[in-house]
């Protein structure tokens, strides 16, 4: 399955100097929600859901952009902020095997997750492009299934649904081995 | 997870589908009653049970962001060998900072690029290493050269290319407010420069704006060539961000996914022009615009452009790559055209009008270069010229415009052939193998694709043959070059370009299987074949010059060779562009003819001019540089600048690791030659070490052993020589020769066997065996003699053993003459300064004294010692050999004052020398002894 040609149909509109202007705004953006979050401690999730929304409509009102390019935006964001988490991840990873003093626990807790959970989607877009692109929607854009069911055009039921399947098949690759 | 989990997952979605039905707290329940196939139960069940997993997957991003916030103080990367000062800015593919690269000469402003791209193994990191190799080959006045490439410290791919401070093209042209004819003279800087990628097969395929700079000098500078090939080598999701932000300029196949050429790089071009004459950008972002849709609105733009460049614009972005310009030299011919006033190449379409626009043409040759550099270290771009004469063309219009269509089709054709083979290259297979299957594979297409097409048959046998002859196998080019050269001829005629590149290529691969004479002869006679043609002074004939000048210096004709060099330097520096590769080869090429035929002095302004070229265009990190460092070694040895010598070869070999490749013959080379540099500073154990190095290298390359294991090996027995173990160093000497001798051919004249034979004769004398060493060293002399019709450091370093010899059979009179006709060797070649020019006089005076002539003995030894002192650093074996020879001839003629000066000078030389076996020193000692018994039983 070519899931590049599938991410290339969804990104397909958006003037190209414009997004490219948005990437270092998401990156702001993204350390800017995490300062915030970590300032008022990590269990106001809610809040945090809202103010990444927040974020998203002033970056989508800066960009000037009509609705259908907003969903574009919605999943190009998804795209990048997964790879910021990634690099990011690998980075920490990195350096705790060079400071095995380290808690293990820290590294298995918030860094090897997301790159599992990187390698779980990537299984899963190769057996079905769509349910990955729900999860990555909602595992690393935080968006509700109302907005993902717009992004990509069905139903927030059906969004629910693929929802279920993809967690259940990424849930199965989470698993310990043996 | 359990891989049945993706088999059945076939099985398992149905299910969940229901599931989705069933509130939470049932789902086990109706899971048990509705699915009776244990193991499918198991799998769905375990995966739904996971909590911990579930637990992750619905927290989300937020839960990864305490951490990033903890580690995004804006901290700058950390990478070995650059100074990171800033953050410039973040694209779809890298975040680019801007840096200094340390560099010994000071530091470097370079664009660091951390790249968006994950590199886990080994493989990868390989991969994508070798392919920033091609990359860093790509050099040209227009491109942002790729400077370095790595990994930060923790493990993302970074690449430093040259700093551009300035605009981009559009926004350039805007500011300055440019006319029509200034942005064209503009962008034909932009053509040319990808013009010159696409000779050395590597496509843009992300040409926008973006990446065409204007520096505040006003230069064109095109960056990130290749690079979105970098990032496109595998299902790689951050690869399709990029090929979207490339949409507005992307031509239509490549949304198709098609094989990326050199057509697509001409699409984007003809978008690029337009945006940049008509300052619009191109409407194809709209949503609605798929692959069909026209970049730009297509009456508008013609009333902007005007119809030529409209035409012009057109032609570059046909739908179909085939009815585009078939290279962007077309399209820069016709960009010219326009500026000169002439007609065009784009608009008519009649074949007339092609044949009239061909024949003048002609001038302006399509040329195709291909570099295989993927496989190939030290692959140089091989043009395949093609130009048909406008005498017959205007004869023959008819011919010509069947010719001229065909044209099209024969760069098409070469280029999908070459690019073929190096996409199919990507797959990951080692290096080796991968080049030998792609060239079986090119053998086979060759003989399928173009059996009908006697003219692409001769350029696609000329490029196998040339490929496998610099992959190592010369023995397989003969075949493939061959066949191209009777082609060649028959098509073309011997006035031909491409017959004389065909010729050159034989030349090579003869070369390569030591056929030198052979090879000579008949380059020679090409040569003089294509010279009296209407083509001559092109630039085929600098590289056909330059390798028959190599050829005629192993051949020993040593004023040919540097007539040759010189004519092909000269020609080099007429007809090819300053920063071309060839013209610093050809530089290169005379240096070392130079340093052979004994002209140290002469050699060593081109050896240094090559090095500047090579760090002017490579950067002076390059592999490349450190072979012309050792080089360079080679014209100041004989000059005895030991130290610079060593400097420089410590500078190749640390360049050699930093290039962080694994052991190559390049390395052994260095060492060898550091090896050389040691010995002669009498430097033995640490020369000894190296060799040994060395050979390990060589062996571990070539376990049936090459010729550099034995050039190793014959260098080895000079230091044993040296060091008085006269046992080992026969055995090796005969060892290098029997090798060289299997490898070579018994009669290896071409490469030393003269020298090696006069060691071996040095080495036996040493050893007693006076009759065989004289045997042996009148046959060294009669080679040597019989090869070099001039004075030569091999003639003379023969006729100093037969003086050796003639003076340990106690005929010193008859050595004499021999001597000094060896020290007139010496000043004919203007070497006074090298350790044999410097030992040369010591025996000469050595003869002289034991004959009574002490006059002139003292006259050779002064100017002897002279010398020695004046190596950079001195030699103390030599300087103390020198010393005391000269102090027994200042004691025989009576000067006894200077005498013990001498001595003692001699005696401190003496307890400089370094520590070890060493064969002078213990001459020297035992000289300073018998004259210090001589003048004590004087005294008594």
């Amino acid at each position: 399955m070519n899931t590049e040609l599938q991410i290339t149909e969804i990104l397909g509109g958006g003037d190209p100097a414009a997004i490219d202007a948005l990437i270092p705004k998401i990156y702001d953006m993204l350390r800017h929600l995490a300062r915030r979050q970590r300032m008022r401690e990590s269990a106001h999730t809610l809040e945090t859901t809202a103010l990444v929304h927040e974020a998203y409509m002033k970056l989508a009102d800066q960009s000037g952009m009509r609705f259908a390019d907003r969903a574009h935006l919605y999943a190009y964001m998804s795209r990048v902020m997964r790879h910021i988490l990634i690099d990011h991840a690998r980075r920490r990873h990195a350096q705790k095997r060079q400071a095995p003093e380290m808690s293990v626990d820290v590294v298995k807790s918030d860094i090897i997750d997301v790159l599992a959970i990187d390698e779980a989607l990537r299984r899963l877009a190769a057996l079905d492009p769509r349910l990955a692109q729900v999860a990555e929607l909602r595992l690393f854009a935080d968006l509700s299934s109302l907005d993902i069911a717009a992004v990509i055009g069905v139903t927030a039921r059906t969004v629910e649904r693929d929802w279920l399947k993809a967690r259940t098949f990424m849930s199965a690759c989470l698993l310990p081995p043996g | 997870m359990s891989v049945n989990f993706t088999q059945r997952w076939h099985e398992i979605e149905p299910l969940i589908d229901q599931l989705f039905e069933v509130p939470a707290a049932r789902r086990a329940d109706w899971l048990r009653r509705h699915c009776t196939d244990p193991t499918l139960r198991a799998l769905i069940a375990q995966a739904l049970d996971n909590t911990p997993g579930v637990d992750v997957l619905e927290r989300g991003m937020q839960q990864w962001l305490p951490a990033f916030a903890d580690s995004q103080p804006g901290t700058l990367p950390i990478i070995a060998g650059y100074r990171v000062h800033r953050f410039v800015g973040a694209g779809g593919m890298a975040n680019v900072f801007e840096a200094e690269r340390e560099l010994p000469g000071g530091p470097q402003a370079v664009a660091l690029k951390l790249l968006r791209l994950d590199v886990h193994d080994a493989d990868e990191r390989r991969r994508f290493l070798g392919e920033q190799r091609i990359l860093a080959r790509l050099q040209h006045p227009h491109i942002a050269q790729l400077l370095d490439a790595g990994f930060s410290s923790n493990g993302t791919p970074y690449l430093a290319l040259e700093f551009i401070d300035g605009d981009d093209l559009v926004t350039y042209g805007a500011r300055r407010r440019l006319e029509t004819q200034a942005r064209l003279r503009l962008f034909i800087d932009v053509l040319a420069a990808v013009d010159h990628a696409h000779r050395s097969l590597i496509v843009h395929r992300d040409l926008k704006p973006n990446n065409v700079l204007v520096g505040t000098d006003g230069c064109v500078k095109l960056v990130d060539f290749g690079i979105a090939k970098l990032l496109t080598g595998e299902a790689e999701p951050t690869s399709a961000e990029a090929r979207r932000l490339t949409r507005a300029y992307a031509a239509p196949e490549q949304f198709a996914g098609a094989v990326a050429t050199t057509a697509i790089d001409v699409y984007s071009l003809g978008v690029l022009l337009a945006e940049f004459l008509c300052g619009r950008p191109p409407s194809r972002i709209e949503q609605r615009c798929g692959a069909n849709a026209p970049a730009f609105e297509d009456g508008l733009l013609r009333r902007e452009l005007g119809a030529d460049l409209h035409a012009i614009v057109q032609q570059a972005t046909r739908h179909d790559p085939a009815e585009r310009y078939a290279s962007v030299a077309a399209l820069r011919d016709d960009i010219l055209r326009h500026l000169e006033g002439k007609p065009l190449q784009a608009r008519p379409d009649t074949l007339v009008y092609r044949a009239i626009t061909f024949a003048r043409r002609h001038a302006l040759a399509v040329s195709l270069g291909v570099s295989f550099a993927v496989v190939l270290a030290g692959a140089t771009v091989v043009a395949l010229h093609e130009a048909e004469s406008a005498r017959r063309a205007a004869r023959q219009a008819h011919v010509q415009a069947l010719s001229a269509e065909a044209e099209a089709h024969r760069a098409d054709a070469l280029k999908l052939f070459v690019e073929g083979l190096f996409d199919s290259d990507s797959s990951g297979i080692g290096a080796s193998q991968a080049s030998e299957q792609l060239l079986a594979r090119g053998r086979k297409r060759a003989d399928r694709d173009f059996a009908t097409q006697p003219a692409l048959r001769v350029e696609v046998l000329a490029l196998i043959g040339d490929l496998e002859e610099r992959s190592g196998h010369p023995d397989r080019a003969q075949q493939p070059l061959d066949e191209a050269a009777t082609l060649a001829m028959t098509q073309f005629g011997v006035t031909d370009r491409r017959t004389l590149h065909v010729e050159y290529l034989i030349a090579k691969e003869s070369d390569a299987q030591g056929h030198a004479q052979d090879a000579r002869r008949r380059l020679r006679a090409a040569l003089d074949a294509f010279e009296a043609g209407p083509n001559r002074n092109s630039p085929e004939e600098v590289d056909a010059l330059a390798w028959l000048a190599g050829l005629d210096e192993r051949c020993g004709d040593s004023a040919q060779a540097i007539d040759a060099g010189s004519k092909a330097l000269a020609l080099a520096r007429k007809v090819l562009p300053d920063d071309s590769e060839a013209l610093t080869e050809a530089v290169t090429n005379l240096g070392w003819i130079m340093v052979d035929a004994g002209h140290p002095l002469r050699a060593e302004p081109l050896l240094r001019e090559a090095l500047a070229r090579k760090r002017r265009r490579l950067g002076a990190e390059h592999p490349e540089v450190a072979d012309i460092m050792t080089m360079l070694t080679w014209a100041l040895l004989p000059q005895g600048r030991y130290a610079e010598s060593e400097q420089l070869m410590h500078g190749a070999l640390d360049i050699d690791a930093r290039a962080d490749a694994r052991p190559n013959s390049h390395l052994s080379w260095h060492l060898n030659d550091l090896g050389n540099v040691l010995a002669l500073e009498g430097k033995l154990d640490q020369a000894d070490a190296l060799y040994a190095k060395s050979i390990a290298i060589d062996q571990a390359l070539a376990p049936e052993g090459g010729v550099s294991e034995a050039v190793s090996i014959g260098n080895r027995a000079r230091i044993r020589f040296r060091q008085g173990e006269y046992a080992e160093a026969e055995a090796d000497i005969r060892d290098a020769i029997q090798r060289k001798q299997r490898l070579l051919g018994a009669d290896y004249d071409d490469n030393g066997s003269s020298y090696d034979h006069a060691s071996l004769a040095e080495v036996l004398m040493a050893r007693g065996h006076l009759d065989e060493a004289g045997v042996i060293a009148d046959h060294a002399l009669a080679g040597a003699r019989g090869r070099h019709h001039q004075a030569h450091p091999d003639v003379a370093f023969a006729l100093a053993v037969e003086a050796k010899l003639m003076v340990a059979s106690g005929d010193g009179q008859r050595a004499a003459p021999v001597a000094e006709q060896a020290v007139a060797m010496y000043v004919a070649l203007t070497d006074q300064a090298s350790d044999k020019a410097i030992r040369m006089r010591l025996l000469l005076g050595e003869i002289l004294q034991s004959l009574g002539r002490s006059d002139e003995a003292r006259v050779q030894l002064e100017s002897g010692l002279a010398a020695a002192v004046a190596m950079a650093p001195a030699s103390n074996a030599l300087v103390a050999h020198a010393e005391a020879d000269l102090a027994s001839v200042d004691a025989s003629l009576g000067d006894r004052a200077a005498a013990g000066r001498l001595r003692a000078e001699a005696e401190a030389s003496v307890a400089a020398i370094r520590p070890g076996p060493n064969a002078e020193r213990d001459a020297t000692i035992r000289l300073l002894a018998a004259a210090s018994t001589a003048k004590q039983s004087l005294l008594r």
